[in-house]
Order: structure tokens, then sequence, then C-alpha cells
């Protein structure tokens, strides 16, 4: 050791002069450590949270998500259900992209036509799969047309279908758009290198100004390294702080631990099906009471998550209040296995994928030992997320086994609706469950266009799946958690994005 | 020599066309890029919609032929996830590998082969039991954590070295010496048994009895014989270090092939993951070939007849 400890001190030495340049951001300057990669700037082709976190500060949507998560207008200034069929936007005016070329509605219809065109391959493709075609009314009114009536298109209008310069996005080819994009919204991109950083400017023709006119986003995958960066004040700003290293921020001089409930909810799936214990619903409510839900929350994800009812946090439309959590009652889950005819208990595979989601297998492990308290035996098995997939798209074959598998899905769409269809309806490629009744009761919503209506519909649904069907384990959302430096002016969004533009200095604005 | 270089370079294409085939089928194996890329409120007809759009429903030797048709041209295709081409996207990456692969290289050469040479040379010595024993500890010591606890001391309590990042020296030193710690201690334990076999030689008796320098006989007899098994292992330390050290790329947020090929081998990105593959399966051959060559200039004896 005692070379390392030489080493060390010849290093440091020699390197003193570096700490003139390792100094914190400047006035008029945030520097954001950010976990996510970022691998295209065409904001049509894919969609991911980290690249839609980036590309919210360059381009601008229709609609919007207020910071409380609340639907609001963007680039329309209003709009309205023309008739079932046909949603009608008017777009605020005299607006223009950062090249100078003018946001009217003829961009709208060529932004959405380039998504829906099958030659870009857009994986945006399924969530405006409904559109039939767009008219342009006048210079700023706009009408998207659907194939049948489609209540539920303004959320994704908020979230995906960037509008962009038909003259600029016409002129080159896929590959140079990747890397050059021109927007409207709050920065435009100075410098990027992939997989490196980012410099995001302010827009000279921008109507919604950034916090500060330079913002630089550093690629920083691993989580030890974030908190060094942000101690270390080589970064202002960090997402994806794990619950483990919370402690660490919040212990040092100059940064906090800023956390806010995302709409991130996690739960277990069951594949339902002949010879799976958990056929009989007296079984899948026992799963649920032998769980306890607080302690999980508590002690193993320190507080950064919160017990969910059905798949839905509070900010979603469709939510029913009125719900709890499942209880915690061992006793009655024992009693409940035994009437099943499973007094013995039984064991069976629960699959998780590796790294991706906030604890999860910690939080499974733990969930597995309070199963064990009553008799069932889950095997814990920890996969790489493209085997599992492969695992759970089998999961109906007569040769496969039943299993249970551990999921959390972001619900950017605040959309009960949308989580309801993809984990409970059985056209879900994901879920494990197939109630024809069910089934009836999503598409009758969906297509139910009074929102008061609906709203009642999807919060009946979630009555029946909470308390008669019981088809999944719901377990809980997930907490963003950031750290921030305490010079910042910061104040976290509902769902969970961290939005350069957004980020301030504290003392101005 | 020539004849050899040439059949050298016939089989290297006929390696390369077979790792290639491995590489595809393996990917193909694991999973489709679809089902990965398709995030978990995804329908079953999404799912086959996207399919049928990129090609991924269609039989796999219909794939394979797209694939090799574009390889022969030198095109590898499009990046799923990028929307440019693989191969761009690869050699883009490759000067931050080539950096960081080059300083932890010199690492291991400048200090692991002195240290070598004086542990063997002052045998049984306190020197040489702490050579052994120190070498032996960084090998065991995983590089990952090093590398943090490098990150820790150097960044966050003495705030001399920046945390992350590629940029000057001060970014470099860190991720290349915990790149190089491995090969380092690795060099440092083959130098010193390869010296004390040569030392052994009856020629270094010879050479002694003759009454030459006890420097001169290690630098100039003892160091050109025990070069061969050093010359082969740092050949293939370089060719794993140009592979993308993965982990210390990640710990660092360096920039680097590896990272991008993880990332792409996650997502199964196959035109990326093919790309950065045959990259580096040229580089093993082309840095095999180069070692073969050197043989020769280190031991005339051999000979490529």
């Amino acid at each position: 050791m005692k070379r390392k400890m030489v080493l060390a001190l010849v290093l440091a030495v020699s390197f003193l002069w570096t700490s003139a340049t390792v100094n914190a951001a400047s006035k008029g300057k945030v520097v954001l450590g950010m976990a996510g990669a970022l691998s295209t700037f065409d904001p049509h082709t894919f969609s991911s949270l980290p690249i839609s976190m980036h590309h919210t500060n360059v381009f601008e949507t229709l609609l919007t998500r207020s910071p409380d998560g609340k639907l609001t207008t963007l680039l329309a200034k209003s709009y309205k259900m023309a008739s079932p069929k046909v949603w009608e936007f008017k777009l605020r005016e005299g607006l223009k992209f950062s090249n100078g070329d003018p946001i009217n509605a003829e961009a709208v219809k060529f932004s959405f036509e380039r998504i829906l065109d099958p030659k870009l391959k857009s994986k945006q493709y399924r969530y405006f799969k409904s559109i039939k075609s767009l008219k342009v009314v006048d210079e700023y009114t706009v009408q998207i047309h659907t194939k049948k009536a489609d209540p539920m298109l303004p959320p994704f209008l908020a979230i995906y279908g960037f509008i962009v310069p038909p003259k600029y996005y016409k002129k080159y080819n896929k590959k140079f758009l990747a890397r050059n994009p021109v927007g409207s919204g709050p920065y435009v991109v100075k410098k990027w290198r992939k997989g490196e950083d980012l410099v995001y400017e302010e827009n000279p023709n921008a109507w919604r100004k950034p916090k500060v006119k330079t913002a630089i986003v550093k690629f920083i995958p691993e989580s030890t390294t974030r908190v060094a960066a942000l101690i270390s004040g080589d970064v202002d700003i960090i997402d994806n702080l794990p619950p483990g290293l919370a402690g660490r921020v919040s212990s040092s001089k100059g940064a906090r631990v800023i956390k806010k409930q995302s709409p991130r909810t996690n739960y277990i799936l069951m594949v339902i099906k002949k010879g799976a214990p958990w056929m009989d619903v007296r079984v899948r409510r026992a799963m649920n009471l032998a769980i306890d839900r607080n302690s999980i929350t508590k002690n193993i994800m320190m507080g950064f998550a919160k017990p969910v009812a059905v798949l839905d946090g509070p900010a979603s439309f469709g939510h029913n209040p009125n719900l709890k959590p499942y209880p915690y009652n061992p006793e009655k889950a024992k009693k409940l296995l035994a009437e099943a005819g499973f007094g013995k208990g039984f064991s069976f595979d629960v699959y998780i994928p590796r790294g991706r989601f906030m604890m999860g297998k910690e939080a499974l492990e733990g969930i597995a030992g309070q199963w064990a308290r009553v008799g069932l035996k889950a095997n814990v098995r920890v996969m790489e997320w493209g085997s599992m997939k492969k695992i759970i798209f089998s999961k109906y074959k007569d040769n496969v086994k039943p299993f249970l598998y551990y999921l959390a899905r972001m619900n950017t769409a605040f959309s009960t609706e949308h989580m309801f269809a993809g984990a409970i309806s059985s056209r879900s490629a994901y879920g494990g469950f197939r109630d024809k009744g069910i089934d009836k009761l999503i598409n009758e919503a969906r297509s139910t266009m009074d929102n008061a209506a609906r709203e009642k519909k999807y919060q009946e649904i979630g009555r029946i799946l909470r308390h008669e069907k019981v088809p999944i384990v719901p377990l809980y959302q997930t907490f963003r958690i950031f750290g921030v430096q305490k010079k910042l002016s910061w104040t976290p969004r509902a769902d969970g994005k961290l939005i350069a533009a957004e980020v301030g200095l504290a003392g101005s604005n | 020599m020539a004849g050899y270089v040439v059949k050298r370079v016939i089989q290297a294409i006929f390696l390369l066309k077979l790792v290639m085939i491995i590489v595809f089928l393996l990917l193909h194996m694991t999973g489709d890029p679809v089902s990965v890329m398709m995030d978990t409120d995804a329908t079953l007809e999404d799912i086959a919609y996207m399919k049928k759009l990129m090609g991924f429903d269609q039989p796999l030797w219909v794939q394979y032929a797209r694939f090799f048709k574009g390889a022969i041209q030198g095109n590898f295709g499009e990046s799923i996830e990028h929307g440019e081409p693989a191969m761009a996207l690869v050699l883009e990456r490759f000067p931050a590998t080539l950096e960081m692969a080059l300083g932890a290289f010199m690492f291991a050469v400048v200090i692991g082969i002195p240290f070598g040479c004086l542990a063997a040379f002052k045998e049984d010595s306190l020197y040489d039991k702490g050579c052994v024993g120190i070498s032996v500890l960084i090998q065991a010591v995983p590089d990952f954590w090093l590398a943090i606890m490098f990150i820790m001391f150097f960044s966050v309590f003495l705030g001399v070295l920046p945390s992350f990042g590629r940029g000057g020296w001060s970014h470099f030193i860190m991720p290349a010496f915990a790149a190089s710690t491995y090969h380092l201690a690795r060099m440092a334990r083959l130098m010193r048994s390869q010296m004390l076999e040569v030392m052994r030689q009856d020629y270094i008796t010879t050479a002694r009895a003759k009454g030459l320098n006890e420097k001169i006989i290690l630098m100039v007899h003892a160091l050109k014989n025990s070069a061969i098994p050093i010359v082969t292992v740092l050949g293939l330390d370089l060719g794993i270090l140009l592979g993308g050290t993965v982990i210390i790329e990640v710990v660092f947020a360096w920039p680097g092939v590896g990272r991008l090929v993880v990332q792409a081998i996650a997502n199964r990105d196959f035109p990326i993951v093919q790309s950065a593959v045959f990259l580096m399966a040229s580089g093993f051959v082309i840095i095999n070939l180069t070692v073969d060559l050197l043989y020769a200039y280190l031991d005339p004896r051999i000979s490529y007849s």
C-alpha cells in the first residue's frame, strides 16, 4: 500500500493546478449530472424517459403537464373536441422556431405526419395510431381526425408529438437530423458529444425563457460517481440518486436531497392460467395480504416509496381515492390459502430484471421473506431485461410453468386507462390476466366521451380490480430522488422529469 | 515472410466471417430489438407492427443475408436507437477508448516491467516479497472498487482531480491507472518469474564468469531473452484494453466504445454490436500478427517459412 500512498501524494501535488478548473458553475450557468443516455435528438423516432427529458428543452408539444401534473396547453392556445372524431387546436400566434421559421398549422400537420410515416419507423407511432389525418383549417387552426373517437389523445400530446419546422426537416436526412435539432423550446443545442456532455444555450426566438442562459449536461451512468461529482462541486444537480447514497448527499456541506413521489408504479404480475395455484382468487388475495408494504417502503426503500391500492397514484386521471392498499394480515392470508387447498403452501418463480428498477431486487427479496411466513416459497430470479422479456412473452405457452414477475411502469400520461390497458387488459403484451368482463369495461370507458363519466368508469374498474378480481400484486410508487446544490432554485415535477430549462440559480429570478 | 503474412491475412478473413456469424446468431437467440425497446405498456399488436416495420419478422437467414450483403460493402446498418450508421457511431467513440487503452498499457509497461525486473534481481529480499504481495493484492481488488476509491480520495477528499469525464491530463490519469492495475500487477509478476528463469540459464552464468557487470547482464542478456512471453501477454492485454474497459468507462463516465456496446447489447441494437465486434476482432487479429512477427526479431531461431 505504501507504493500507492506515495503515488497518491505525487499525483496530488502534480495536479494541484487542476483544482482551478474544477470549480462549480458560474452565474448564468448550471451543470446537470444525469444518469440516462441520450441517443438521438430526432424528436420523432424514439421514446424513453431520458430522451423526452432532453427533447422537452429543445422542442415543444401542443399540450404539456404543469409542474404539479395538470394537463395544460403549450403551443396550442386552446383545444376542444369539435366532434367525437375531431380534436381542434388553436395555436398561439406569431411564434417562431429557433431558425426563424413560423410555427403554424402546417408545421403541426407535418410533424404528426412525419411520426406516422412508416418509413421513419417511429417508436412513437403507437401513441398516435388512432390518428387518421390532420387538417389545416387556417394559419393557426389545425384539426386531428381520429379513426374512432379517442378521448385519450390529449395526454399523449403532452408527452410526444413535438412540433418541428417542415422546411428544415424535409431538407435534411435522418442521420443529420439526429444530431442537429431545430425546435421552439427554451434552449437550442450548442454542442453535443454523445455519451459525454451536452451544452444548451438560450434560444433567441424562445417565447418561454429558460431559468439560466447556459445549461450543461454531463452524462454520468454510475451513481457513486454522480454523487462524488455533486459533493466535489463538479455538477450542480443529479438525478437517480439511489436511496442508499441519499445520506451522503444530505450530510455534505453544499448539497441537499430533494425527493418527489413519481408516477412510477411497481407491481408484481402473475401468469394466470391453468395449473397456477393463483387461478383461485383467494390465493391471489392471500398473496397480497401476506405482504407488509409499509415495512418494505420504510425499511428497504428507506421511505422513498409509497404503497398503492391498484396501479395508479393520486395524480392519475381515473384514480379512485377511496381505495386503500391491501393491509398486512398474514393470519387471514393463511386462512385463505387453507380454504383454497394450499394450507401447506407452494413454490414458484418470480422474475425481476437486473438493475432496472430502484431497489427492486432488495424489495422483492423482502417480499419473498414475507411470503415465506405464510408458506409460499418464492424463488427470486434476477434476469437481464431482454432475456426476461423473452420469458414474459412465452408465458401462455403450454410447456411454460406459471410464474410471477416484477415490473414498474412510469405513468407519464397520468392516465389510469393507460395503466390498465398495459397490465390488466388481455391485449397487453406484458399482462398475465385475461378477463372478458374487464376488457369490456375498459373498452366502454375508453369510448365514453364525457370526462366526468369516464373518470367514474375507471374508478369503478379500479374498485373491481382491488376488491373482486385481484389480478395483480400492486406494491408502491417510488420517488424520484435528486441531489441538488443549495445555491440552486428548483422544484421537482410531478412527472419526475428533470428538465434543464427549469433549473435556476437561487437569487436570480 | 511475405507469403506468411498473406496466409495469415486470408486466415483472418475467414476468422472474422466466422465471428460475425456467431455473434449474429447469439444476438438473435437472446431476443429481438423490438421486444426490448417497446415499453411495458405496449400491446401485442404494437409489437407485431414494429417487428414487421423493421424486418424482424422475416426468417433468420433472410435477415443474415441482408446483414451480410451490407457488411461486405462496409455498411453495418443503421443503429436502431440512434438512427445513425452504426459503424460511424462506434468509430466516433474509438479515440476515447484508444486513449485510455494506450494510457493503461503504458502504465502496465512503464511500472510493471521495471518493478518485476527489480524484484527478480533482488530475489527473496524484503523488496521482492513486498512487490509480489502488493501485486497479488492489486490483482485481487476489483478495479471498479479501486476506481471509486480513487474518486473518493482525489476528487471528493482532496478535490484535486475531476471526478469524471474526458478532457486533459487531469481527466485521464485516474481512469487510465485504474484500468491498468490488473494488467500492471500481472505484468510485474510475469516479468519477475521470466527473469528468474532466465537468470538460471547457462549463458547468464557464462556471462557472469566472463566478469560482466551485473547491470549489463540484466539489461542486455536477461531482459531480451525473457521478452517473448511478455510480448505475447502485452499483445493480449492491449487487445483487451482496446475492446473497451466497460466498468472503468461506466465509473468515470468515459465516452468509450465499451459503454456504447454494453448499452447496445442491453437494447439488442444489433448493428452497433456487430460493428464493434468486427472492429475488436480485427484489432485482435492485427495485434496477434504483429506479436508473431515480433517473435522473429526477439528470437532469430524463429522463422516463418
